[in-house]
This record gives structure tokens, sequence and C-alpha cells, in this order.
């Protein structure tokens, strides 16, 4: 009797699962699509000096209100990169064209790109609302081997714009941090929104910690990760958060970091599942006002054990920091290896607002000259192991090859420290400068400059019509 | 009679067409064949690099010349600089061993000694001319051994004199040359393996020592100067290295400046860089300042290739003594500089091999090179490919500052420390990359070799 109910339980079971399956597709279909868009954009790319127009085409996804995400990849390049000219560096988009689900087009606003899950925010004008709609988000644990859809964008001439795969969950990962992975899917589907049988969004596809560490010499392994699903609850964190007018207002302490092997730590008897060691301070940062010092060991973030112990994972760390958000308040528990004794130690840091990155730097062309420079950041002065205070001036960006610039001898990366012995502290100094020999047309001007610890002067004939 | 006439006839046919004689240039070009080639040698040094992590020897080939009947020979420093062992093979096919004298990196320069203890014939050095009196046309010989073919021969002209190139070239072994010279430039072809061998003019009189050619060029190779050779194995043979002073200032060329700088053209030396912590900035020199006399000689360099006779000036003025630098500033201002010995390019070498990598102690041009504080610590020069310290984390260029928490100030100590520690399971060292502090974990296999031994 007991047997025939449970198997007549499993056959209801199966049957309405095998039904809900095939009638839910259409359904599911219907219910996402209009959340669904084509995201197009136009912007410049600087790479070793040249800089060329790229277009891209990603899928996006409504989110709250009248925000759209896309994926970002192409545009926060090189963001987080330390850098000189290694990595290509992305201006913001010059326009943004948004593609619905009935081919309708909309201009859309530029919000920035989040620097660690490269996530791009836009905004849709607020006629665009009355036919589209916020996506509904469900935090929700999976299991292995559960069935999840994932909507997948096609080429611009077709029509419908996505197509829908069934696929399900393939493993669950805990390490290097929680992600879900739902087998081989091609890097194509990043930022493809995953939902449930039921249309809710449960995560959306993103390479498995894709970000480059913010340690020196380490860029991390941006390619070759396998794409999965990162977990809502860090999706909501990072759509709640949006980057604000392209400024950064992530959370910053000032540090360069290791990655303690629990080996390490056993040479002062200590013992640890992991940690950060600190590489180096910097000056004036949170970091340092605290109190800390390079050398120390991390051991905890707000009462939880940070368990790196490959660099590789560093990220993760810098992310969750990172994440907080500037102005949050952040404990730390540390180790502070000394000759005899290790001292332990909690210490509490308000977290700042991390240096704007390189793309975000205010610049200036010449058209004269063919010589466009911008204010030195943070990044460029960690990339030349300089302290700020040692030097300062602008940093020539992009030069036209065959220009004034150019063939005086002019060269991208350069510092530009004096121009005709004038002191050039940041762009406005240069425009003024720049202004003022257009208007006396001089012959000839002289910049100074600085590169690999080395000062030079650089003559430039003009050549006024 | 009519033999008699048609042999006369023949005879005076034959005088225009003199086949069997030679022209005056052709018999130049033997005379200086002949004077020059006893003295050519054919180098096979065994030089050791550890630019792998691992002390490895290998075997080269290059070129050279005998400079005296006891046995001093020339070569470049690239070729024999290194060497642990060389064999040298002489006009007459003989080998004989060799031994390294003396090597100038800064000019790539370098002095062997034959050892001609098992060799019974009679040397017959090559006679050194002076560069100065070149001329661009001037036809010259290149003799030596490209790609290993001994005893080969090519002819060209002085493509130019005094060719400069900026930014110093970097030798395999790290160090920067060219600062103290110019070279000349030769359509004589030269091909790897030349280096080291004589260009000789047509009184068989060396003029340089061809050094490089360039890859993917036709006909452009390039020689170091007789004048320079002369001075240079001149010490190399008195002192087995040349020592130059240093005060630490980059100069560039004055061209275009002139006006800007206030100054009159063809007057002074433009200091373009001042070297932290170095001699002038001390003296207080700045960028921008022009010199124009120094140690009482005049300088001038308004173009590039008049830098190196600037440099050289400096390398030869006494080091820890008083120099009087006379600056531009509108009335002529004097300046009291003390040179210091320039010392060592880079540092001695050791293969740390059980630890996996190959360090070098830091000389003073290093710490200024790599922008360092200070010589102390040990510089590594690789590691190794799946060594402990390959695995820990240690690259190319990191600085050990610390091992097991204490102090590492040099070369000899870390050795030292190497020889105790042979049995060490796991060492933590403390480097310095790029100014970070970082840990690096060498975990050794000692324990295991126990294992296997028990087994």
């Amino acid at each position: 009797m007991k047997n025939k109910l449970f198997v007549l339980i499993i056959t209801m079971l199966s049957v309405s699962v095998l039904w809900a399956g095939d009638a839910n597709f259409q359904k599911l279909f219907d219910k996402v699509n209009p959340h669904l868009v084509s995201v197009e954009y136009k912007a410049e790319m600087n790479f070793m000096g040249q800089s060329e127009d790229i277009e891209g085409r990603v899928p996006g996804i409504i989110i709250n209100g009248n925000i759209v995400i896309f994926d970002g990849t192409s545009l926060g390049a090189g963001r987080l990169a330390t850098d000189m000219y290694g990595s290509p560096q992305v201006d913001k988009p010059k326009s943004i064209k948004i593609t619905d689900y009935n081919d309708n087009t909309y201009d859309a606003e530029y919000i920035g790109v989040d620097d660690y899950s490269l996530i791009a925010f836009c905004r849709l004008p607020d006629s665009a609302m009355k036919n589209l709609k916020a996506v509904e988000l469900k935090n929700k644990s999976l299991r292995l081997g559960e069935e999840v859809y994932v909507f997948w964008m096609l080429p611009k001439s077709y029509n419908p714009k996505y197509q829908l795969t069934k696929t399900r969950i393939t493993s669950v990962l805990t390490k290097p941090e929680k992600f879900y992975l739902t087998g081989e899917l091609p890097q194509e589907f990043v930022l493809s929104p995953v939902v449930t049988a039921k249309g809710e969004m449960i995560g959306i596809i993103t390479p498995v910690t894709q970000v480059p560490s913010y340690t020196r010499f380490d860029y991390g392994n941006v390619f070759g990760n396998p794409v999965g699903i990162m977990p809502l609850e860090r999706f909501e964190k990072i759509i709640n958060n949006p980057p604000e007018e392209d400024k950064v207002k992530r959370g910053w302490m000032g540090i360069s970091l290791q990655a303690l092997d629990p080996e390490i730590a056993e040479f002062w008897d200590v013992k640890v599942d992991g940690g950060i060691i600190l590489t180096d301070i910097i000056d004036n940062s949170p970091a340092e006002k605290a109190g800390l010092k390079a050398g120390d060991f991390l051991i905890k973030l707000n009462g939880e054990s940070i368990d790196v112990t490959e660099d590789e994972n560093i990220s993760i760390f810098q992310k969750k920091v990172s994440e907080l958000g500037a102005g949050s308040e952040i404990t730390l528990l540390y180790i502070r290896p000394g000759d005899n004794q290790v001292d332990s130690n909690e210490v509490t840091i308000v977290l700042a607002e991390r240096p704007g990155a390189r793309s975000d730097a205010p610049k200036h062309e010449d058209e004269n000259f063919d010589l466009t420079v911008r204010d030195m950041v943070f990044a460029d002065y960690n990339a030349r192991n300089l302290k700020e205070d040692e030097i300062s001036g602008v940093i020539v960006e992009k030069i036209e090859q065959g220009g004034w610039a150019a063939v005086g001898g002019l060269r991208t990366g350069l510092i530009i420290t004096q121009i005709n012995g004038n002191e050039i502290v940041s762009v406005e100094d240069f425009k003024t400068i720049m202004a003022e020999i257009e208007s006396s047309k001089d012959k000839e001007v002289v910049f100074m400059t600085w590169r690999r610890n080395k000062t030079k002067f650089v003559h430039v004939k003009t050549h006024w019509e | 009679m009519k033999v008699c006439i048609s042999v006369t006839l023949l005879i005076c046919l034959l005088l225009p067409f003199p086949v069997f004689a030679v022209s005056p240039y052709q018999q130049e070009i033997y005379s200086a064949r002949d004077r020059v080639l006893p003295a050519l040698i054919h180098i096979q040094p065994v030089v050791i690099d550890y630019i792998t992590g691992r002390e490895k020897k290998h075997s080269v080939v290059g070129s050279g010349i005998i400079i005296s009947a006891d046995g001093y020979a020339v070569t470049n420093y690239h070729v024999a600089g290194r060497a642990e062992r060389i064999i040298c093979t002489l006009h007459d096919r003989e080998q004989v061993p060799a031994v390294l004298i003396g090597g100038d990196p800064a000019t790539d320069l370098a002095v062997i000694k034959l050892d001609l203890s098992e060799y019974s014939g009679k040397l017959d050095p090559a006679v050194f001319g002076s560069s100065s009196d070149l001329q661009v046309g001037q036809t010259v010989l290149a003799l030596g051994s490209p790609l290993a073919l001994s005893r080969s021969l090519s002819k060209g002209v002085i493509s130019t004199l005094n060719r400069f190139f900026p930014g110093n070239i970097r030798l395999p072994s790290g160090e920067k040359t060219g600062k103290y010279n110019t070279w000349l430039q030769t359509d004589a072809a030269i091909n790897p393996g030349n280096s080291g061998g004589p260009l000789v003019n047509l009184d068989g009189e060396v003029m340089g020592i061809n050094t490089r050619g360039v890859f993917f060029a036709e006909n452009i190779g390039f020689s170091i100067p007789v004048d320079i050779v002369k001075e240079v194995t001149a010490k190399l043979i008195e002192f087995g290295k040349v020592d130059r002073s240093w005060i630490g200032v980059h100069a560039q060329p004055l061209q275009d400046l002139e006006s800007f700088f206030g100054t009159e053209t063809n007057r002074g030396v433009l200091i373009a860089s001042i070297d932290p912590g170095s001699p002038a900035e001390k003296a207080g020199l700045k960028a921008g300042q022009i010199i124009l006399k120094y140690n009482g000689h005049d300088v001038s360099a308004r173009f590039e290739e008049e830098l190196p006779a600037f440099y050289q000036i400096i390398a030869s003025s006494p080091a820890n003594t008083e120099v009087e630098v006379v600056l531009h500033n509108g009335d002529d201002k004097v300046i009291k500089i003390i040179p210091r010995a320039l010392g060592a390019l880079q540092g001695d070498d050791f293969d740390f091999e059980k630890w996996g990598f190959t360090a070098k102690a830091i000389t003073n041009q290093m710490a200024i090179d790599r922008r360092l504080d200070d010589t102390l610590g040990v510089f590594v020069t690789q590691s190794a490919m799946a060594g402990a310290a390959f695995s820990g984390g240690l690259h190319r260029g990191d600085v050990i500052m610390e091992l097991n928490n204490k102090p590492v100030n040099s070369l000899d100590e870390l050795k030292t420390t190497y020889d105790e520690m042979q049995e060490a399971e796991k060492i933590l060292l403390t480097i310095n990359r790029s100014e970070t502090r970082r840990l690096v974990l060498m975990k050794l296999d000692n324990e295991e070799d126990t294992e296997d031994d028990e087994k």
C-alpha cells in the first residue's frame, strides 16, 4: 500500500515536471524577453599610444527601474591593471543604442562600469519604460544538477533577439569563491541572464573570478576561466551600488598584498588558514593612518577568516573590501611578526574611495601639437614606483604620428614636468601654457620630461600658419 | 727570323693585357692581408651564463688579433670576457690554450694571453694604426671567423666615423656598453663570429675591433675604433680592468636648445638628468645646467656623437679627488665635485643550485640602474623552472633582503648561509620587488631524500 502510494506520487511528480517543462518554455520566453535588450556602443580605445574607435554589441538586462546592465568587459579593460602601456584603455562610450525585443531603439545614458565584475551600467530614457520593465530577482540557493534556463543573445539581424537554453548546475564551487558552473558555456554567454522555470532571475553568467589582482606584477588570470553563474547575493550588491557618473565609489585602504601561505605563518608559530601579507602601504592611505605596516599579516576581516592562500585568490579579498564601499568601517585582525614575539591586534579602518582610474582622469588634446595629455592618477605613480610628492606633471597619453610633438621627440608615457621652464602640475596648467604659446606663436617650445627615472629636455619646433 | 718576329708580335700583343701582373690596388690588399693574417686567431671560449637560473657553460666562437710577440691578444668582452677556458686556433691551424687577462664591458673589449709553452712557431703580432686618420670611403678589410668559418676576409669601406648609439646597448651578460665610445661603421661583411676580429687598412694596420653586425641588414657592421682599443688594452694588460670615475650626470645634445638655455653654439654640455645620491647631486648640479669645463677640459656636445668624449673625460678624472666644474650661468660659475669610482657594472654571480636560483652581488651601478636605495641584499638573476625558488614565487629582478628573518647584506653572506643550510627543509626569504616587500617560501625536498635513502 505504502509502495503504491509512493509510485503514484513519483508518477504525478514526473508528469507535472514534464508538463511544466514543455509548456513553460514559451511562457518563460514571453515572460523574460521584455527584460532583455541588446546594447550597441561606440567608444575610443587607446593602446600603445594609438587610438581607434571600437564598437560593441552585447547582451543587456533591465534591472532597478530604467537601469540597464550590460557586458562591460571591453569598457572596463585595463582599469585595474597597473602596468604602463600593457593593456588597452577604453574611454567612456560616445554613444549607447539599445534595441528591445520589439526592435524599438533608444539612446541610453552611460553610467559607468564596475571594475571588479566588469558589469557596465546605463540608463534608459523614461519614455522607454512604457514598453519595458525591470526583471524580477530571486535569491535562491542552487543545487547540483538543478535545471536552469539561460538566455543567449543572437546576431543582430535575427528576430527574436534571444534564444533559450536549458541547462543544469554542473558544479557548486565554494573555492575560490561561491559560484555555480553550468558546463561548457562559451564566453559569448557573458552577462546572459539565468532564470528558473518560473522566469525569476537567479543570476547572470560571468567568468569565474575574472578579476585581475591589484597587486603589482600580477595581472591575474583574465582569459581562459570557465564561465558560470554569479550568485545573486553578489550580483545584487553590485547592481545596488552602481558606479556613479563613472566615478568609482569603491572601498579602498591603500595596500599592496600577497597571499599568506599557512606554511609561511608557521615560521612564527602562528596557525592560520590563510590571510593577506601586506607588501606595501600607500602613503596617507587609510591603512597607513590606521597604523598597518608592510609585513603585517591580515587574518580576519569583520570577524571572518580571510582564507586566501594563493595569490590567484587575492582578488576575492580585494573585491570584498571594494564592495563594502567607501566610507564603511571595517575591522581587521592582524598579526605583526616580530623578532621574538608575535603581536596580534585589531584595527578599525574607514575605507576611502578608491583612487580614480586612468580612464577617468581629466585630459586635454592640444590640436596644434597633436598631443593629448592627462592628469597623473594613483595608478601612474604606482606603476612607476613613485611617491606622489616625488614628481608632478601630466602624462602624454596620445600623440599623432607626424605631428609637431611627435616629430620633436615626445612619446606616449612620458611625464611632462615643465613647458618652457614653467612647472606643469595638472591638465589645467597645461591648457593655460599651451594657450599662451598659441597666442604668442612661439617658434619653439621646450618640454622637460621624465621617463624611467631620468629627466630630459625635448625641443619641439612649431609651424604656425 | 719569322719565328722571332711572331714571338715579338705576340709579346707586343700581350703587353696591354697583363694577365699575369697584379693591379696596385689588388697588390695592396694582398700585402695588407699578409701583414695581418698571421696575427689573426680563431677563439673558442667556454663561457658561463646564469640567465636560466642555473650556471650553464657553453662554447662560443669569435675572433681575435695577436698584439704582442709574447702572446697578448685582443677580442671582444662578449666573446671571452666571461670565459672559463679558451682555446685559440692560430693562422697555421695550431691550437693553443689561452687565459683571460681582463675584460671591459663598457667598451666590449677583452685581452687574453696565449699559452705558448707547447707551441713551436713564432708569433707575428699585428700593428695598431690610428683611427683618427681614417676617412669615410677608405678601403678596409675585416678578418675573422664569421659563422665560425675561420680565416675569412671581407672587404669594404669606412661607411661613417663616429657612429653613436643612444640608450647604451646591453651585452648578453647584462652590462651596458657604448657609453664611452663611438663606432666605426663599415660595409665590409661582419657576421656573428667576426666579433673580436680586426678591421685593417690597406697598410695592414689594425683600425678597429669588429664588434657588432645588424641582423636583417646588409653591409652594416660596427668596429670599436683602435684609438680606444689601444687605451683599454694597455690598462687591461697592466691592471686587468679599467677603472673609471663617476659623477652621476646624464647629458643630452645641446642642438636646438642653445637659445632656450641662453648659451652659445658649440659651447658646453647640457645636463639632462642627475642620478639620485650621486656626487653630482651632492655638489648641487641640476638638470638644465650647462657644463663648460670639467677638470680643466673644455667640454662641448652639440651633437649626440660628442657625448661619449664628455663621459670619457669624466671617467678619466681622478676618483675621490676634488674636481672643478665650470658652469654656464650668466657669469661662469664654479662648482667643486668629488667623483667616485664607477666600480663594476655587474656583480659576481653564483648558482644557488639546491635552492634553484642564480643571483649576483649588487654593485653601485646596478643599484642606480634598478632604483635600489643601496647595495644591500642579493640580486636574483633568475629562478630555474620548477625549482624550490620558482615554486615559491621568486622572480628575476627580486632583491633578497632577509633569509629566515635575518638580514642578508651581501652575496658572500648568502653563500655562507647556503653552505650552512644544506639540510634545511624550509627557507623563508624576504624580498624587495619594485619597492614592495614580499615573502617567498622555498620548500626543499631534503625530507624526501632521506626517505629515499631508507628505501
